[in-house]
Protein backbone atom coordinates (compact mmCIF):
# COMPACT_ATOMS: atom_id res chain seq x y z
CA UNK A 1 0.00 0.00 0.00
CA UNK A 2 1.44 3.38 -1.26
CA UNK A 3 0.45 5.68 1.91
CA UNK A 4 -1.08 8.71 1.07
CA UNK A 5 0.79 11.15 2.51
CA UNK A 6 3.91 11.27 2.03
CA UNK A 7 6.74 13.14 4.38
CA UNK A 8 8.76 15.62 3.16
CA UNK A 9 11.69 15.04 1.23
CA UNK A 10 13.90 16.64 -1.41
CA UNK A 11 11.21 17.35 -4.40
CA UNK A 12 12.96 16.81 -7.79
CA UNK A 13 11.83 19.66 -9.25
CA UNK A 14 13.62 21.80 -6.98
CA UNK A 15 16.88 20.21 -7.30
CA UNK A 16 16.70 20.36 -11.02
CA UNK A 17 15.80 24.35 -10.42
CA UNK A 18 19.11 24.51 -7.87
CA UNK A 19 20.85 22.66 -10.39
CA UNK A 20 20.14 25.32 -13.74
CA UNK A 21 20.41 27.62 -11.01
CA UNK A 22 24.09 26.73 -10.69
CA UNK A 23 24.71 26.08 -14.39
CA UNK A 24 23.09 29.78 -15.41
CA UNK A 25 25.31 31.37 -12.34
CA UNK A 26 27.94 29.88 -14.13
CA UNK A 27 27.51 30.38 -17.95
CA UNK A 28 26.71 34.14 -17.27
CA UNK A 29 29.42 34.79 -14.82
CA UNK A 30 32.23 33.76 -17.20
CA UNK A 31 30.40 35.13 -20.04
CA UNK A 32 30.03 38.99 -18.50
CA UNK A 33 32.93 41.58 -17.96
CA UNK A 34 35.14 43.72 -19.23
CA UNK A 35 34.87 41.57 -22.38
CA UNK A 36 31.85 40.32 -22.80
CA UNK A 37 31.37 36.51 -24.90
CA UNK A 38 28.29 34.88 -25.98
CA UNK A 39 26.77 32.58 -23.42
CA UNK A 40 26.11 30.03 -25.67
CA UNK A 41 29.85 30.00 -26.96
CA UNK A 42 31.17 29.81 -23.59
CA UNK A 43 28.66 27.22 -22.30
CA UNK A 44 30.12 25.01 -25.47
CA UNK A 45 33.67 25.61 -24.38
CA UNK A 46 32.58 25.07 -20.65
CA UNK A 47 31.77 21.52 -22.10
CA UNK A 48 34.67 21.30 -24.27
CA UNK A 49 32.43 21.12 -27.40
CA UNK A 50 33.55 23.47 -30.46
CA UNK A 51 32.95 26.49 -29.58
CA UNK A 52 34.15 29.69 -31.60
CA UNK A 53 35.66 31.29 -29.64
CA UNK A 54 39.68 32.47 -30.29
CA UNK A 55 42.42 31.64 -28.15
CA UNK A 56 42.34 34.59 -26.56
CA UNK A 57 38.61 34.59 -25.48
CA UNK A 58 39.14 30.37 -24.45
CA UNK A 59 42.09 31.54 -21.97
CA UNK A 60 39.85 34.39 -20.77
CA UNK A 61 37.25 31.74 -20.02
CA UNK A 62 39.40 29.09 -18.40
CA UNK A 63 42.39 30.63 -17.08
CA UNK A 64 40.69 33.66 -15.77
CA UNK A 65 36.94 33.66 -15.12
CA UNK A 66 36.57 30.14 -14.52
CA UNK A 67 38.35 30.05 -11.27
CA UNK A 68 36.74 33.19 -10.15
CA UNK A 69 32.90 31.54 -11.02
CA UNK A 70 34.27 28.33 -10.12
CA UNK A 71 35.32 30.09 -6.21
CA UNK A 72 31.97 31.61 -6.09
CA UNK A 73 30.01 28.80 -6.47
CA UNK A 74 31.91 26.82 -3.64
CA UNK A 75 32.55 29.30 -0.83
CA UNK A 76 28.63 30.49 -2.10
CA UNK A 77 27.78 26.51 -0.74
CA UNK A 78 30.07 26.56 2.41
CA UNK A 79 28.22 29.50 3.35
CA UNK A 80 24.77 28.87 2.83
CA UNK A 81 25.27 25.44 4.21
CA UNK A 82 27.08 26.24 7.14
CA UNK A 83 24.06 28.68 8.15
CA UNK A 84 21.57 26.21 7.21
CA UNK A 85 23.23 23.23 9.33
CA UNK A 86 23.65 26.54 12.55
CA UNK A 87 20.17 27.39 12.02
CA UNK A 88 19.33 23.46 12.84
CA UNK A 89 21.98 22.96 15.32
CA UNK A 90 21.29 26.33 17.31
CA UNK A 91 17.26 25.81 16.75
CA UNK A 92 17.64 29.30 16.00
CA UNK A 93 16.24 30.94 12.70
CA UNK A 94 19.07 33.55 12.88
CA UNK A 95 21.92 32.11 13.54
CA UNK A 96 24.66 32.07 10.47
CA UNK A 97 28.35 32.06 10.62
CA UNK A 98 28.94 35.80 10.58
CA UNK A 99 26.39 36.44 13.15
CA UNK A 100 27.77 33.75 15.68
CA UNK A 101 31.26 35.00 15.48
CA UNK A 102 32.24 32.33 13.83
CA UNK A 103 33.28 33.65 10.84
CA UNK A 104 34.77 36.30 12.93
CA UNK A 105 37.15 33.67 14.75
CA UNK A 106 37.93 32.04 11.40
CA UNK A 107 38.86 35.55 10.62
CA UNK A 108 41.18 36.24 13.49
CA UNK A 109 43.11 32.66 12.88
CA UNK A 110 43.26 33.39 9.35
CA UNK A 111 44.79 37.38 9.98
CA UNK A 112 46.98 35.59 12.70
CA UNK A 113 48.72 32.74 10.01
CA UNK A 114 48.80 35.61 7.10
CA UNK A 115 50.51 38.10 9.39
CA UNK A 116 52.91 35.58 10.68
CA UNK A 117 53.59 34.66 7.35
CA UNK A 118 52.47 31.09 7.59
CA UNK A 119 52.21 28.96 4.52
CA UNK A 120 49.51 28.99 2.97
CA UNK A 121 48.07 25.72 3.27
CA UNK A 122 48.29 26.28 6.97
CA UNK A 123 45.97 29.67 6.67
CA UNK A 124 42.23 27.06 6.76
CA UNK A 125 43.68 25.34 9.59
CA UNK A 126 44.52 27.66 11.93
CA UNK A 127 41.19 29.49 10.92
CA UNK A 128 38.97 26.27 11.77
CA UNK A 129 40.96 26.16 15.31
CA UNK A 130 39.90 30.01 15.72
CA UNK A 131 35.94 28.79 14.23
CA UNK A 132 35.58 26.18 16.35
CA UNK A 133 36.68 28.56 19.78
CA UNK A 134 34.24 30.96 18.81
CA UNK A 135 31.74 28.49 17.96
CA UNK A 136 32.63 26.99 21.72
CA UNK A 137 32.43 30.87 23.27
CA UNK A 138 29.44 31.89 21.60
CA UNK A 139 27.51 28.38 22.66
CA UNK A 140 28.41 28.58 26.14
CA UNK A 141 28.23 32.35 26.61
CA UNK A 142 24.47 32.45 24.77
CA UNK A 143 23.39 28.90 26.30
CA UNK A 144 19.99 29.28 27.54
CA UNK A 145 19.94 33.23 27.07
CA UNK A 146 20.80 34.82 23.81
CA UNK A 147 22.36 33.15 21.09
CA UNK A 148 22.95 36.06 18.66
CA UNK A 149 24.14 38.68 21.11
CA UNK A 150 26.21 36.10 22.31
CA UNK A 151 27.96 35.99 18.84
CA UNK A 152 27.99 39.84 18.65
CA UNK A 153 29.82 40.35 21.58
CA UNK A 154 31.83 37.02 20.54
CA UNK A 155 32.66 38.93 16.90
CA UNK A 156 33.32 42.67 18.23
CA UNK A 157 35.76 41.04 21.15
CA UNK A 158 37.39 38.56 18.24
CA UNK A 159 37.36 41.90 15.93
CA UNK A 160 39.05 43.73 18.27
CA UNK A 161 42.23 41.35 19.06
CA UNK A 162 42.24 40.83 14.91
CA UNK A 163 42.54 44.80 14.55
CA UNK A 164 45.25 44.17 17.71
CA UNK A 165 47.35 41.79 15.34
CA UNK A 166 47.32 43.87 12.01
CA UNK A 167 48.39 46.81 14.02
CA UNK A 168 51.41 45.01 14.91
CA UNK A 169 52.26 43.81 11.66
CA UNK A 170 51.49 46.86 9.42
CA UNK A 171 53.60 45.59 6.57
CA UNK A 172 50.45 43.07 5.62
CA UNK A 173 47.86 45.31 6.52
CA UNK A 174 47.05 45.78 2.60
CA UNK A 175 46.76 41.95 2.15
CA UNK A 176 44.78 41.48 5.57
CA UNK A 177 42.62 44.60 4.95
CA UNK A 178 41.11 43.74 1.33
CA UNK A 179 41.08 39.96 2.27
CA UNK A 180 38.63 41.53 5.52
CA UNK A 181 36.12 43.23 3.32
CA UNK A 182 35.66 39.24 1.50
CA UNK A 183 36.97 38.98 -1.90
CA UNK A 184 37.20 36.38 -4.34
CA UNK A 185 40.42 36.94 -6.04
CA UNK A 186 42.14 33.85 -7.84
CA UNK A 187 45.39 32.88 -9.11
CA UNK A 188 44.27 30.09 -10.98
CA UNK A 189 43.14 27.02 -9.30
CA UNK A 190 44.88 27.35 -6.30
CA UNK A 191 42.35 29.09 -4.27
CA UNK A 192 39.72 26.24 -5.05
CA UNK A 193 42.36 23.35 -4.57
CA UNK A 194 42.70 24.62 -1.18
CA UNK A 195 39.20 25.09 -0.29
CA UNK A 196 37.86 21.91 -2.01
CA UNK A 197 38.70 18.95 0.39
CA UNK A 198 37.23 20.80 3.13
CA UNK A 199 34.29 21.70 1.68
CA UNK A 200 34.14 18.08 0.45
CA UNK A 201 33.98 16.84 3.80
CA UNK A 202 31.88 19.36 5.26
CA UNK A 203 29.33 18.87 2.73
CA UNK A 204 29.62 14.97 2.90
CA UNK A 205 29.22 15.13 6.68
CA UNK A 206 26.36 17.83 7.07
CA UNK A 207 24.25 16.31 4.21
CA UNK A 208 24.68 12.52 5.63
CA UNK A 209 23.12 14.03 8.78
CA UNK A 210 20.07 16.31 7.66
CA UNK A 211 17.87 14.07 8.67
CA UNK A 212 19.00 13.90 12.41
CA UNK A 213 18.67 18.17 12.29
CA UNK A 214 15.28 17.33 11.48
CA UNK A 215 15.01 14.93 15.02
CA UNK A 216 17.16 17.95 16.86
CA UNK A 217 14.19 20.16 16.18
CA UNK A 218 12.14 18.88 18.98
CA UNK A 219 14.52 19.27 21.43
CA UNK A 220 17.56 17.72 23.35
CA UNK A 221 14.96 15.69 26.03
CA UNK A 222 12.83 14.63 23.18
CA UNK A 223 15.57 13.87 20.61
CA UNK A 224 17.06 11.71 23.21
CA UNK A 225 13.62 10.05 24.28
CA UNK A 226 14.00 9.34 20.38
CA UNK A 227 17.30 7.31 20.53
CA UNK A 228 18.84 10.51 19.38
CA UNK A 229 22.73 11.11 21.24
CA UNK A 230 21.77 14.78 20.46
CA UNK A 231 25.46 16.52 22.31
CA UNK A 232 26.91 13.92 19.87
CA UNK A 233 25.01 14.76 16.65
CA UNK A 234 25.72 18.76 17.16
CA UNK A 235 29.06 18.58 18.04
CA UNK A 236 29.75 16.37 14.74
CA UNK A 237 27.57 18.68 12.75
CA UNK A 238 28.67 21.98 14.55
CA UNK A 239 32.42 20.91 13.38
CA UNK A 240 31.55 20.23 9.82
CA UNK A 241 29.93 23.04 9.62
CA UNK A 242 32.68 25.04 11.32
CA UNK A 243 35.44 23.56 8.88
CA UNK A 244 33.53 24.62 6.17
CA UNK A 245 33.24 28.28 7.19
CA UNK A 246 37.02 28.12 7.98
CA UNK A 247 38.35 27.20 4.74
CA UNK A 248 35.70 29.33 2.74
CA UNK A 249 36.84 32.43 4.93
CA UNK A 250 40.16 31.55 4.77
CA UNK A 251 40.31 31.80 0.88
CA UNK A 252 37.69 34.52 0.85
CA UNK A 253 37.72 36.73 3.95
CA UNK A 254 34.34 37.52 5.77
CA UNK A 255 31.14 37.55 3.38
CA UNK A 256 28.45 37.93 5.72
CA UNK A 257 24.41 37.14 5.52
CA UNK A 258 24.81 34.30 2.76
CA UNK A 259 24.20 31.63 5.47
CA UNK A 260 20.90 33.89 6.71
CA UNK A 261 19.61 34.57 3.36
CA UNK A 262 20.06 30.93 0.91
CA UNK A 263 18.25 28.67 3.84
CA UNK A 264 15.57 31.61 4.43
CA UNK A 265 14.34 31.28 0.80
CA UNK A 266 14.94 28.00 0.43
CA UNK A 267 12.51 27.26 3.67
CA UNK A 268 10.39 29.24 2.33
CA UNK A 269 10.28 27.73 -1.04
CA UNK A 270 10.93 24.54 -0.63
CA UNK A 271 9.25 23.61 3.21
CA UNK A 272 10.97 23.10 5.85
CA UNK A 273 12.42 20.07 6.44
CA UNK A 274 15.94 19.65 6.63
CA UNK A 275 16.05 16.97 4.15
CA UNK A 276 15.33 19.50 1.18
CA UNK A 277 16.93 22.90 2.85
CA UNK A 278 20.65 21.95 3.25
CA UNK A 279 20.75 20.26 -0.43
CA UNK A 280 18.96 22.89 -2.45
CA UNK A 281 21.18 25.75 0.33
CA UNK A 282 24.38 23.84 -1.11
CA UNK A 283 23.05 24.45 -4.97
CA UNK A 284 21.62 28.21 -4.31
CA UNK A 285 24.29 29.43 -2.23
CA UNK A 286 26.59 28.86 -4.77
CA UNK A 287 24.20 30.25 -7.44
CA UNK A 288 23.37 33.46 -5.56
CA UNK A 289 27.28 34.32 -4.32
CA UNK A 290 28.31 33.58 -8.15
CA UNK A 291 25.88 36.00 -9.05
CA UNK A 292 26.46 38.30 -6.20
CA UNK A 293 30.13 38.65 -7.54
CA UNK A 294 29.50 39.00 -11.10
CA UNK A 295 27.45 42.29 -10.22
CA UNK A 296 30.48 43.43 -7.62
CA UNK A 297 32.63 43.32 -10.13
CA UNK A 298 30.48 44.74 -12.98
CA UNK A 299 28.42 47.57 -11.10
CA UNK A 300 31.14 49.95 -11.24
CA UNK A 301 33.41 48.61 -13.77
CA UNK A 302 36.51 48.89 -14.23
CA UNK A 303 36.47 49.04 -10.36
CA UNK A 304 35.21 46.21 -8.18
CA UNK A 305 32.87 46.21 -5.19
CA UNK A 306 34.22 44.61 -2.45
CA UNK A 307 31.87 40.92 -2.27
CA UNK A 308 31.58 41.21 1.64
CA UNK A 309 29.81 44.82 0.80
CA UNK A 310 27.37 43.53 -1.17
CA UNK A 311 25.88 40.95 0.49
CA UNK A 312 26.19 42.77 3.49
CA UNK A 313 23.88 45.63 1.33
CA UNK A 314 21.28 43.15 0.74
CA UNK A 315 22.24 40.90 3.36
CA UNK A 316 21.35 42.85 6.30
CA UNK A 317 17.67 44.57 5.30
CA UNK A 318 17.13 40.26 4.63
CA UNK A 319 18.10 40.15 8.67
CA UNK A 320 15.55 42.64 9.88
CA UNK A 321 12.82 41.03 7.59
CA UNK A 322 13.48 37.58 8.61
CA UNK A 323 13.41 39.39 12.70
CA UNK A 324 10.64 40.51 11.97
CA UNK A 325 8.92 37.38 10.17
CA UNK A 326 10.34 35.38 13.16
CA UNK A 327 7.27 34.12 15.74
CA UNK A 328 9.40 32.65 18.51
CA UNK A 329 10.84 35.74 20.94
CA UNK A 330 13.71 33.73 21.67
CA UNK A 331 17.07 34.70 19.48
CA UNK B 1 5.59 -5.83 29.10
CA UNK B 2 5.50 -5.34 32.64
CA UNK B 3 7.78 -2.00 34.05
CA UNK B 4 9.07 -2.36 37.79
CA UNK B 5 10.81 0.55 39.71
CA UNK B 6 12.77 -0.33 42.85
CA UNK B 7 14.17 2.43 45.22
CA UNK B 8 14.54 4.72 42.51
CA UNK B 9 15.99 7.87 43.56
CA UNK B 10 16.97 11.01 41.66
CA UNK B 11 19.02 13.73 42.98
CA UNK B 12 19.02 17.01 40.93
CA UNK B 13 21.43 20.21 42.27
CA UNK B 14 21.63 18.31 45.74
CA UNK B 15 18.18 18.02 46.45
CA UNK B 16 17.04 14.57 46.48
CA UNK B 17 13.47 14.48 44.37
CA UNK B 18 12.55 11.04 44.55
CA UNK B 19 13.99 9.12 47.38
CA UNK B 20 13.61 5.46 46.88
CA UNK B 21 10.36 5.00 44.77
CA UNK B 22 9.33 1.49 44.47
CA UNK B 23 6.48 1.10 41.52
CA UNK B 24 5.34 -2.07 39.52
CA UNK B 25 3.43 -1.79 36.88
CA UNK B 26 1.82 -5.11 35.40
CA UNK B 27 1.54 -5.64 31.32
CA UNK B 28 -1.52 -3.89 29.93
CA UNK B 29 -2.10 -1.99 33.10
CA UNK B 30 -2.70 1.85 33.15
CA UNK B 31 -1.09 3.27 36.77
CA UNK B 32 -1.70 7.06 37.10
CA UNK B 33 0.85 9.06 39.63
CA UNK B 34 -0.95 11.73 41.50
CA UNK B 35 0.34 14.36 44.10
CA UNK B 36 0.75 17.60 44.73
CA UNK B 37 3.20 19.92 42.94
CA UNK B 38 6.43 19.43 43.20
CA UNK B 39 6.22 15.90 44.74
CA UNK B 40 8.38 14.49 41.66
CA UNK B 41 5.86 13.13 39.24
CA UNK B 42 7.70 14.41 36.60
CA UNK B 43 11.06 13.06 37.56
CA UNK B 44 9.54 10.25 38.63
CA UNK B 45 8.43 9.81 34.44
CA UNK B 46 12.10 11.54 33.39
CA UNK B 47 13.50 8.87 35.25
CA UNK B 48 12.02 6.27 33.62
CA UNK B 49 12.83 7.44 30.57
CA UNK B 50 16.24 7.00 30.98
CA UNK B 51 16.48 10.85 30.34
CA UNK B 52 18.08 11.49 34.39
CA UNK B 53 20.81 10.03 36.29
CA UNK B 54 19.87 8.05 38.94
CA UNK B 55 20.62 5.42 41.37
CA UNK B 56 18.18 2.17 41.68
CA UNK B 57 16.59 0.04 39.20
CA UNK B 58 13.85 0.46 36.31
CA UNK B 59 13.25 -2.86 34.70
CA UNK B 60 11.65 -3.11 31.41
CA UNK B 61 10.27 -6.49 31.10
CA UNK B 62 13.03 -7.36 33.74
CA UNK B 63 16.00 -5.61 31.53
CA UNK B 64 17.60 -2.73 33.51
CA UNK B 65 17.03 0.04 31.07
CA UNK B 66 20.47 1.03 32.45
CA UNK B 67 21.83 -1.86 30.45
CA UNK B 68 20.20 -0.36 26.85
CA UNK B 69 21.43 1.35 24.61
CA UNK B 70 19.62 4.35 23.77
CA UNK B 71 17.87 3.25 20.40
CA UNK B 72 16.27 -0.13 22.64
CA UNK B 73 15.33 1.88 24.94
CA UNK B 74 13.36 4.38 22.74
CA UNK B 75 12.36 1.21 21.00
CA UNK B 76 10.44 0.03 24.65
CA UNK B 77 9.39 3.49 26.03
CA UNK B 78 7.58 6.36 23.80
CA UNK B 79 7.04 9.53 26.17
CA UNK B 80 4.69 12.28 26.00
CA UNK B 81 5.96 14.82 27.16
CA UNK B 82 3.90 17.83 29.43
CA UNK B 83 5.17 20.40 27.01
CA UNK B 84 6.46 18.71 23.61
CA UNK B 85 8.29 21.33 21.65
CA UNK B 86 6.67 22.33 18.36
CA UNK B 87 9.14 22.98 15.79
CA UNK B 88 8.22 25.32 13.45
CA UNK B 89 7.23 24.66 9.82
CA UNK B 90 7.67 21.15 10.65
CA UNK B 91 4.44 19.31 9.12
CA UNK B 92 2.15 16.62 11.11
CA UNK B 93 3.14 13.53 9.17
CA UNK B 94 6.97 14.64 9.48
CA UNK B 95 6.54 15.10 13.14
CA UNK B 96 4.85 11.81 13.36
CA UNK B 97 7.40 10.04 11.37
CA UNK B 98 10.08 11.10 13.74
CA UNK B 99 8.55 8.49 16.19
CA UNK B 100 10.17 6.06 13.97
CA UNK B 101 13.91 7.55 14.81
CA UNK B 102 14.53 4.40 16.80
CA UNK B 103 14.49 2.19 13.91
CA UNK B 104 15.84 4.18 11.26
CA UNK B 105 19.58 3.48 10.94
CA UNK B 106 21.68 6.43 11.94
CA UNK B 107 22.50 7.60 7.96
CA UNK B 108 19.66 6.08 6.87
CA UNK B 109 16.09 6.63 5.69
CA UNK B 110 12.37 5.61 6.13
CA UNK B 111 11.36 2.45 5.11
CA UNK B 112 7.77 1.21 3.44
CA UNK B 113 7.24 -0.28 6.66
CA UNK B 114 7.74 3.02 8.87
CA UNK B 115 5.26 5.06 6.44
CA UNK B 116 2.89 2.53 7.00
CA UNK B 117 3.29 2.72 10.81
CA UNK B 118 3.30 6.41 10.40
CA UNK B 119 0.04 5.86 7.98
CA UNK B 120 -1.85 3.92 10.80
CA UNK B 121 -1.38 6.06 13.55
CA UNK B 122 -2.37 9.09 11.37
CA UNK B 123 -5.46 7.38 10.66
CA UNK B 124 -5.52 5.50 14.68
CA UNK B 125 -5.85 9.20 16.03
CA UNK B 126 -7.82 10.88 13.26
CA UNK B 127 -5.24 13.44 12.00
CA UNK B 128 -5.38 11.83 7.92
CA UNK B 129 -7.17 15.24 7.26
CA UNK B 130 -4.24 17.34 8.87
CA UNK B 131 -1.29 15.13 7.70
CA UNK B 132 -0.15 17.87 5.54
CA UNK B 133 -0.96 21.07 7.65
CA UNK B 134 1.78 22.36 9.47
CA UNK B 135 2.00 21.35 13.64
CA UNK B 136 1.80 25.03 14.57
CA UNK B 137 -1.36 25.66 12.94
CA UNK B 138 -3.28 22.83 15.15
CA UNK B 139 -5.50 23.56 17.71
CA UNK B 140 -4.73 22.43 21.28
CA UNK B 141 -6.45 19.17 21.17
CA UNK B 142 -5.75 18.36 17.56
CA UNK B 143 -2.15 19.19 18.95
CA UNK B 144 -1.96 17.06 21.94
CA UNK B 145 -3.69 13.55 19.31
CA UNK B 146 -0.44 14.97 17.06
CA UNK B 147 1.61 14.28 20.06
CA UNK B 148 0.15 10.87 20.91
CA UNK B 149 0.35 9.85 17.25
CA UNK B 150 4.37 10.40 17.44
CA UNK B 151 4.70 8.31 20.53
CA UNK B 152 2.56 5.75 19.09
CA UNK B 153 4.91 5.63 15.84
CA UNK B 154 7.66 4.54 18.29
CA UNK B 155 5.52 1.10 18.85
CA UNK B 156 7.24 0.86 22.35
CA UNK B 157 5.11 -1.21 24.76
CA UNK B 158 5.38 1.11 27.31
CA UNK B 159 3.77 4.54 27.32
CA UNK B 160 4.71 8.05 29.94
CA UNK B 161 2.37 10.22 29.47
CA UNK B 162 3.43 13.70 31.48
CA UNK B 163 -0.16 15.47 32.24
CA UNK B 164 -1.55 14.72 28.69
CA UNK B 165 -4.64 16.57 29.52
CA UNK B 166 -3.39 19.63 30.79
CA UNK B 167 -3.71 22.10 27.28
CA UNK B 168 -7.04 20.63 27.00
CA UNK B 169 -10.93 21.76 27.84
CA UNK B 170 -12.87 19.43 29.74
CA UNK B 171 -14.70 17.96 26.31
CA UNK B 172 -11.40 17.03 25.12
CA UNK B 173 -10.00 15.30 28.11
CA UNK B 174 -12.34 13.41 27.97
CA UNK B 175 -11.80 12.61 24.10
CA UNK B 176 -7.95 12.36 24.64
CA UNK B 177 -8.31 9.98 27.74
CA UNK B 178 -11.01 7.69 25.98
CA UNK B 179 -8.79 7.53 22.80
CA UNK B 180 -5.50 6.40 25.12
CA UNK B 181 -7.70 3.75 26.65
CA UNK B 182 -8.71 2.37 23.42
CA UNK B 183 -5.31 2.48 22.28
CA UNK B 184 -3.94 0.97 25.17
CA UNK B 185 -6.40 -2.04 25.10
CA UNK B 186 -5.67 -2.45 21.28
CA UNK B 187 -2.43 -2.53 21.40
CA UNK B 188 -1.93 -3.98 24.90
CA UNK B 189 0.65 -1.08 25.89
CA UNK B 190 1.37 -0.91 29.74
CA UNK B 191 0.61 3.04 30.45
CA UNK B 192 2.00 4.98 33.42
CA UNK B 193 0.88 8.92 33.45
CA UNK B 194 0.54 12.27 35.87
CA UNK B 195 -2.41 14.06 36.35
CA UNK B 196 -3.68 16.92 38.01
CA UNK B 197 -7.13 16.39 37.44
CA UNK B 198 -8.29 13.88 40.49
CA UNK B 199 -11.51 12.67 39.34
CA UNK B 200 -10.72 12.35 35.98
CA UNK B 201 -7.55 10.67 36.77
CA UNK B 202 -9.45 7.68 38.82
CA UNK B 203 -11.97 7.42 36.29
CA UNK B 204 -9.44 6.19 33.96
CA UNK B 205 -6.42 4.67 35.05
CA UNK B 206 -6.37 0.83 36.89
CA UNK B 207 -4.31 2.15 40.00
CA UNK B 208 -3.53 5.40 41.34
CA UNK B 209 -0.14 6.40 42.53
CA UNK B 210 0.10 9.38 45.42
CA UNK B 211 3.50 9.95 45.27
CA UNK B 212 4.01 13.24 48.13
CA UNK B 213 7.81 14.85 49.18
CA UNK B 214 9.82 12.13 46.29
CA UNK B 215 8.32 9.01 48.35
CA UNK B 216 4.89 6.87 47.42
CA UNK B 217 2.70 7.61 50.38
CA UNK B 218 -0.58 5.82 49.09
CA UNK B 219 -0.74 3.03 46.10
CA UNK B 220 -4.38 1.10 44.89
CA UNK B 221 -7.22 0.85 42.87
CA UNK B 222 -8.81 4.44 42.84
CA UNK B 223 -11.49 4.66 45.51
CA UNK B 224 -8.41 3.46 48.12
CA UNK B 225 -6.27 6.52 47.05
CA UNK B 226 -8.95 9.31 46.24
CA UNK B 227 -9.94 9.64 50.29
CA UNK B 228 -10.65 12.91 52.13
CA UNK B 229 -8.37 12.18 54.68
CA UNK B 230 -5.11 11.45 51.84
CA UNK B 231 -6.06 14.26 49.73
CA UNK B 232 -5.96 17.03 53.14
CA UNK B 233 -2.96 15.47 54.55
CA UNK B 234 -0.63 15.50 51.45
CA UNK B 235 -2.40 17.89 49.20
CA UNK B 236 -3.31 20.25 52.16
CA UNK B 237 -6.72 20.76 50.65
CA UNK B 238 -10.29 20.66 51.75
CA UNK B 239 -12.15 18.30 49.46
CA UNK B 240 -15.04 16.38 49.77
CA UNK B 241 -15.18 12.65 47.88
CA UNK B 242 -18.35 11.57 46.65
CA UNK B 243 -18.63 8.04 44.75
CA UNK B 244 -18.98 8.44 41.14
CA UNK B 245 -20.37 5.64 38.77
CA UNK B 246 -16.61 5.76 37.17
CA UNK B 247 -15.12 6.19 40.56
CA UNK B 248 -14.79 8.50 43.14
CA UNK B 249 -15.84 12.04 42.19
CA UNK B 250 -13.34 14.83 44.35
CA UNK B 251 -14.73 18.55 44.40
CA UNK B 252 -12.51 21.01 46.39
CA UNK B 253 -14.78 22.81 48.86
CA UNK B 254 -14.46 26.19 50.91
CA UNK B 255 -13.90 26.40 54.54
Amino acid sequence: MRPAVRPSKLSPWWLGAGVAAVAVALVLGVSLGPVSLPPLEVAAQLLGLDSGLDEREAAIVTQIRLPRVLLGLLVGAMLALAGGCFQGVFRNPLADPYLLGIAAGAGLGATTAIAMRADQVVVPIVAFVGAMVSAALTYVLGQGKNLILAGVAVSSFLAAAQTYVLQRNVDTIREVYSWLLGRLDTDGYRQIKLLLPYALVATVVVLAMRRELDVLSVGDAEAASLGLHPQRSRLILLTAAALGTAAAVAVSGLIGFVGIIVPHIVRLLAGGSYRSILPLSVLFGAAFLALVDLAARTVIAPGELPIGVVTAFFGAPFFVLVLRMTRTVSL
Amino acid sequence: MRLSISDLRVVIDGAEILRGVDLDVAPGEWVTVIGPNGAGKSTLLRAVGGSLPRSGAVLLGGTDIASLARRQRAQLVATVPQHPVVPPGMRVVDYVLLGRTPYIAPLGRESHEDLRIVQERLRALDLEGFAGRELETLSGGERQRAFLARALAQSAPILLLDEPTSALDIGHQQEVLELIDDLRREHKLTVLATMHDLSLAGEFADRLVLLASGAVVASGPPPEVLTEELLSLHYRARVRVIAGDFGPVVVPVRA
